[in-house]
């Protein structure tokens, strides 16, 4: 009973992003590039078969379906030096091999026809699984296809797999660049799916990870391949507790339950320190590495992969920090006191502090820079300032009906662009919920008075 | 002499009949007398003259067969006859007559008699000088030569080669003459002069009553008699004392000083005469054999030297007259290595005493004598105690060499303990230390290797049982107490401190050697550290992933209300098809234990966490690692294994019951409850993360990666066994399974209790009886997927109609399990969330004040044991309100 995930990567970003995740697994678990184990990856301990299954020749092959309307990314992955360890069957391209066109509604109306084999290919991975625990997506939601195509097949992964567990790794357009006029379309209607369709979003901000590679990696203009290895060590850590298990965390299930209080608020952020890998030299500094560094760093707004300046009123509804490496317990409980009494991490006011820590191994294969990594998962109410931003920037656009005629065209705005106000309705539900976070009667208006009247 | 009689006559005529001719008149009176003496003296049986008269019977019988009639007859006629002359003596003489007869049926003529006297001549037989007269023989020739083989040399094959001798031994001239030399007895009344002269000078014949002079040098020969233990006339023995015969005086010296020198002599008498005695006394203790014979020693050699001084004084003719004064300084350099011995014995005293208090006594006596600066009494008895002390500690020796113990050895402070043979409590209660009260306890000054030498035996016999090669651990240093002890009784050292050393370095070299080859045994062939592994991942779930699957078969069975949910031969079967992937785990090793059969209700036992003490998972260990984690210990592990398992099904409670449903909310419940329930949830998941994550990674971790630690630094068996104990111990208080946490162990299962209560609370199928699940992972329906789906739509105003459809719809939900506990009419929902979030703060309350006291009155107990961190962490949510 593996509890298998199945990965599914649609568009460009997602599957750049995808293809950049597979390398790191392969490499992480002593995998060829043909998809045969490696001869010297012999230290067991570790799980593969939650992202792999082997074939007939116990080659290990990822549970991977790749999707995308226009060919020019998968063909490249086809060629691609991991060429040889997908499933060739789970390659989607667009019939016609015509983009989405960065329009969220090509993409989302493309699903229609798509669908049938694109299922084919996930019920497929599906029946092959012992015990499927759950889907990740991985794409991005300002474009056309990873955005529009991504909605749709949320929508309908609802409705076909409801037993199971639905974690997005979305990538956000960076605001402030806005290189695609139409990011604030696109995001906004594909926040309304990742808000009413997924359990767990993994929110991973375009401006974030290009001001990290610049600051942190000091590359100024960093090329997708760069960002894009920065996605693949995040999702590659925070997938660590379900492929070398411990004693927690070890299912998908258990670190969206402790993550995510209350279902609406399940966007979470993600931060990583320090930053290293191949392709990554300029990171190789040398930097004092311990727990508390670590766990410290962490903290730090400027670490995230969420461009936000958390406001006071903004607080931690919870926290999952992932430690690799030689990290000794007592260090990580100490520093995790060290953060309570300076108060350097603020939690909701309704419930108790949820920090929670997992101590991981490392893959034994990997040179390892530095000592001690650590991912931090959080569900953080500041969040939503970049959902603001959506809204902001949607009802700019929308005031000027700027480029709606492209939506038009489409089918789920044939009947008019309720479709844009229902999507804006849930977004700014969503924002209006966790600004309720942070009150004291979120949950229960009655503690929150009791709270008022005894302060 | 006898006189001489007519049968001695007789017997004279028969010796000198079977002497040869020519032999010398004194030879055959020598003959005749000892022929007669052997006659008289001879003690003949009497002739059975039943048995005669049966043989002639047999005779006539005989000669009857043979168709010798007339023979017979006239035999027969003869015997009646001769029954008519009884006769003493007839039996004898009728057997006298068969035994001189010559095959009388096949003989029976008389002229055939002629023919026995001619026969009878006897012929000389042929010599062989007279055949190499008439037919010489060339003795020189090579085959008469006979091969030597020489040890001297070296060569292969050489030879030595030697005429051929006719074996008789050469005697030398002086030896004829010592081999006829006789002693012939000195007739008393022949009044020799010789025989005279003795007389006057053996003195003690001829004193009188009164007074006797005697000269300086035959005292001074009673002096040496008497010294060596022999009787004589001067001094009386008289108990372990001696009397001076006042009869004797010298000419020479006055009275008073005369007995006052004999005095003297007479105390070193006495003195050797309780050596004497004592070395006569036969010992049963192998240890005052040793004692014994090292006396016998000491007297010989002392007797060698009297001799050697009387010799002197007596034999060799030297100018200078023996004088007593002269003799009392000889004697006194000659006894004074006895007097301390003799002081000894006196100490020692007649009555037994056992061995271990007499070492003890004889090495208070060396130091003393040491410390005194006694040098010819420290190395006499310096000496003497190592000689007694090698001998001591031989079984000893033969226990850390071998491990052996000599049966009815009563000395060794090492015995058997008598008590189970199982070898998994080889290293606790198989051997055992004599008590200090015991009559083989342990002597004082080995008190301070006592454990060390009570630790390599068992560990050679733990090695022995192990089939370890004796050469890893076999070769063992040579103890020699005897080459490091100064013989000097000036040397700085103290004589306790060489031998506590001598013995320290012998035990701890060996010790050494085979502890560090025990301890190589146990972590590779008996695999320790696997051991080690394999329990923290059946006892601890150090992978939590295979932990998972066997507790979600487990927990959905409770959930089921399954009665036989703890099933030893269905969980065994479980936990080995799951287990197999656990590389350091031996499957058959690992037995389930299913403890109490509650006659109970399933549907009430499963609503607490108690119900998972009836289940035991235990694994089996090998005997030897058995030795180091010890039995008792394991019931720590078991202890801890079960609240693990108890936090770990609320956690499944939570994740896999109640997370869907919670979110997707009961169709009857409001916007409040359904809040409440979120938070409730929450609340209760952080609770019982923050336990597990606190029990798990920092509790069990660090005790388990210190334990590893400890364990491998371990000086010896003993050292690991209190490592593993403390470890158990240590455990037991940080995971709050001891006795003496148990309010607070009670408080956190209460709490676990809740989230069953909430769980069910939450239950769409609250209160009905569901139709089990073959599936026990489908913890969500369809129905309440939709549910969820409205809920993070924030549709919150659903209407009536749809509650009920969807109430409809759950009858074909089968994968929820079913709630055992109802809402109460008179309550409501949010009443019993608010009742149950109520409770969790009453018991969450205690455990952070009972927390943070022991944690405070812990002080250095808190090392270890992270009670304080749990408090805080369980206490984050107050301060960051």
């Amino acid at each position: 009973m593996p509890r298998e995930i199945i990965t599914i990567q649609a568009g460009q970003c997602g599957n750049n992003v995808g293809s950049q995740f597979w390398q790191q697994l392969c490499q992480e678990h002593g995998i060829s590039q043909d998809g045969n184990l490696e001869d010297f990856a012999t230290e067991g301990g570790d799980r593969k078969d939650v992202f792999f299954y082997q074939s007939d020749d116990t080659r290990y092959i990822p549970r991977a379906i790749l999707i995308d309307l226009e060919p020019r990314v998968i063909n490249s992955i086809q060629t691609g030096p991991y060429k040889n360890i997908y499933n060739p069957e789970n390659f989607f391209i667009g019939q016609h091999g015509m983009g989405a066109g960065n329009n969220w509604a090509a993409g989302y109306a493309a699903g229609e026809s798509v669908q049938e084999e694109v299922f084919d290919m996930i019920d497929r991975e599906a029946d092959g699984s012992d015990s499927l625990e759950g889907f990740m997506l991985l794409h991005s939601i300002g474009g056309g296809t990873g955005s529009g195509l991504g909605s749709f097949l949320l929508e309908r992964m609802n409705d076909r797999f409801p037993k199971k567990l639905m974690q997005t790794y979305s990538v956000f357009p960076d605001s402030a660049t806005g290189d695609v006029v139409v990011n604030p379309y696109n995001s906004l209607l594909a926040m309304r799916r990742l808000t009413q369709n997924a359990d767990s979003v993994v929110v991973l901000d375009n401006g974030a990870l290009t001001r990290i590679a610049a600051d942190r990696l000091h590359v100024q203009e960093p090329s997708f391949q760069q960002t894009n290895q920065l996605v693949s060590t995040v999702m590659s850590a925070s997938t660590t507790t379900l492929r070398y298990p411990g004693y927690m965390h070890n299912d998908l299930v258990g670190i969206i339950a402790s993550l995510i209080p209350t279902p609406r608020c399940h966007f979470l952020m993600t931060a990583y320190t320090p930053f290293t890998g191949d392709n990554v030299d300029q990171a190789k500094t040398v930097r004092k590495t311990t727990v508390l560094d670590v766990m410290r760093r962490l903290l730090q707004p400027k670490n995230r992969m969420v461009s936000i300046t958390p406001s006071k009123s903004s607080c931690y509804l919870s926290i999952l920090n992932i430690i690799q490496g030689e990290a000794d317990p007592t260090d990580v409980h100490k520093s995790l006191l060290r953060i309570r009494e300076r108060r350097l991490a603020t939690f909701i006011p309704w419930g108790p502090a949820s920090i929670q820590v997992a101590l991981t191994k490392k893959s034994p294969y990997l040179q390892n820079v530095h000592r001690v990594s650590g991912l931090m998962l959080a569900n953080h109410t500041s969040v939503a300032t970049l959902f603001k931003r959506i809204v902001v920037q949607y009802e700019k656009m929308r005031k000027r009906n700027a480029f709606l005629e492209q939506y038009k065209k489409e089918a789920p705005f044939a009947e008019g662009l309720g479709e844009f106000d229902e999507a804006k309705e849930v977004v700014t539900g969503l924002i209006g919920e966790y600004e309720a976070a942070e009150r004291d009667d979120y949950l229960d208006p009655e503690m929150g008075k009791e709270r008022a009247e005894s302060s | 002499m006898a006189p001489a009689t007519p049968s001695t006559a007789l017997a004279d005529q028969l010796v000198a009949s079977l002497l040869p001719n020519g032999t010398s008149a004194s030879r055959l009176r020598k003959y005749n007398d000892a022929f007669s003496r052997k006659l008289k003296s001879h003690n003949y049986a009497r002739t059975n003259q039943f048995e005669v008269a049966e043989k002639f019977e047999g005779f006539q019988e005989k000669l009857q067969i043979l168709n010798n009639d007339e023979l017979a007859d006239a035999l027969h006629k003869s015997l009646v006859r001769l029954k008519q002359h009884p006769e003493k003596w007839l039996p004898d003489i009728l057997d006298l007559l068969l035994r001189l007869s010559d095959e009388p049926t096949k003989k029976t003529r008389i002229e055939w008699l002629a023919d026995i006297s001619r026969g009878s001549a006897v012929v000389p037989s042929l010599t062989w000088a007279e055949i190499e007269a008439v037919h010489p023989v060339d003795r020189s020739d090579d085959i008469w030569t006979i091969a030597r083989y020489s040890d001297l040399s070296s060569d292969d094959d050489a030879v030595e080669v030697v005429p051929t001798s006719d074996g008789k031994v050469p005697t030398s001239e002086e030896q004829e003459v010592c081999l006829q030399a006789t002693f012939e007895p000195l007739d008393p009344n022949s009044g020799s002069k010789a025989l005279n002269r003795l007389r006057e000078d053996q003195f003690w014949r001829n004193v009188s009553t009164n007074s006797y002079e005697l000269t300086e040098l035959q005292v001074i020969r009673e002096i040496l008699f008497m010294l060596q233990g022999l009787p004589t006339a001067l001094f009386w023995r008289v108990g372990n004392c001696y009397e001076i015969d006042q009869r004797f005086h010298l000419n020479n010296c006055s009275r008073e000083i005369f007995l006052d020198i004999l005095s003297d002599f007479s105390d070193i008498a006495s003195r050797l005469d309780i050596l004497r005695s004592y070395a006569n006394k036969p010992q049963p203790q192998y240890v005052m054999q040793t004692l014994r014979s090292a006396l016998e020693d000491t007297l010989q050699h002392v007797d060698g030297r009297l001799s050697a001084l009387e010799h002197k004084i007596l034999v060799e003719k030297n100018d200078a007259a023996a004088t007593m004064i002269q003799l009392f300084a000889a004697v006194g350099k000659i006894v004074e290595v006895c007097s301390p011995l003799a002081q000894l014995i006196a100490d020692i005293g007649s009555e037994s005493i056992e061995v271990v208090q007499y070492l003890e006594i004889v090495f208070d006596r060396v130091c003393r004598s040491q410390t005194s600066g006694d040098e010819v009494g420290f190395r006499s008895l310096s000496r003497v105690f190592l000689q007694c002390f090698d001998s001591y500690f031989r079984p000893l020796r033969e226990w850390t060499d071998q491990g052996t113990l000599a049966d009815g050895q009563t000395v060794n402070f090492v015995t058997t303990s008598g008590l189970s043979q199982d070898p998994s409590q080889l290293w606790q209660t198989w051997y055992q230390l004599a008590d200090d009260s015991a009559p083989n306890r342990c002597p004082n000054f080995l008190q301070s290797v006592k454990a060390q030498i009570f630790r390599v035996g068992k560990s050679v016999v733990f090695l022995q049982r192990l089939n370890s090669p004796h050469e890893r651990f076999g070769h063992s240093p040579v103890l020699t107490p005897q080459e490091s002890v100064s013989t000097s009784a000036n040397s700085l050292v103290p004589f306790a401190e060489v031998l506590a050393t001598s013995v320290q370095d012998y035990v701890e070299s060996r010790l050494h050697v085979v502890t560090r080859t025990l301890r190589g045994h146990l972590g590779n062939d008996c695999g320790l550290w696997k051991t080690l592994d394999a329990l923290h991942s059946v006892y601890f779930a150090s992978n939590g992933y295979i932990t998972d699957l066997v507790d979600t078969k487990i927990f959905s069975a409770i959930d089921r209300c399954d009665k036989n949910w703890n099933d030893r031969f269905l969980l065994r079967d479980l936990f080995q098809t799951i287990f197999k992937y656990v590389q350091c785990l031996e499957l058959e090793r690992l037995s389930i234990r299913s403890t109490s059969k509650s006659s109970g209700q399933m549907s009430h036992r499963r609503q607490s966490m108690n119900l998972l003490k009836d289940l035991q998972v235990q694994y089996k260990l090998h005997w030897s690692v058995a030795n180091v984690l010890t039995l008792p210990s394991l019931a720590s592990y078991q202890r801890v294994s079960t609240f693990l398992r108890q936090i770990r099904r609320a956690k499944y409670i939570l994740e896999r019951r109640s997370f869907f449903q919670v979110r997707a909310g009961r169709p009857d419940t409001t916007l409040q409850a359904q809040n409440l329930n979120l938070m409730l949830h929450h609340n209760l998941l952080l609770f019982v993360n923050t336990l597990y994550n606190h029990f798990t990674t920092l509790v069990v971790e660090v005790a388990n990666s210190k334990l590893q630690q400890d364990l491998a630094d371990a000086a010896d068996i003993d050292a690991m066994i209190d490592t593993h104990d403390r470890y158990c111990k240590d455990l037991e208080e940080a995971c709050l399974t001891s006795k003496k946490l148990k309010p607070i162990h009670d408080e956190i299962i209460s709490a676990l209790d809740l989230c069953i209560r909430f769980s069910d609370l939450n239950n769409p199928s609250q209160g009905k009886r569901r139709r089990s699940s073959s599936d026990t992972r489908s913890y969500v329906s369809a129905t309440s997927h939709q549910q969820r789906r409205r809920l993070r739509d924030g549709d919150e105003n659903h209407s009536s109609d749809e509650v009920e459809s969807d109430e409809d719809n759950n009858d074909d939900d089968d994968g929820e399990g079913y709630s055992t506990f109802t809402i109460p009419d008179d309550s409501t929902l949010v009443h019993q969330l608010r009742k149950v979030r109520g409770d969790l703060e009453k018991h969450l309350s205690f455990v952070v004040a009972g927390l943070k006291s022991m944690g405070r009155v812990g002080g250095q107990e808190e090392e270890g044991r992270y009670w304080h961190i749990l408090a805080v962490r369980l206490d984050w949510r107050r301060s960051s309100c």
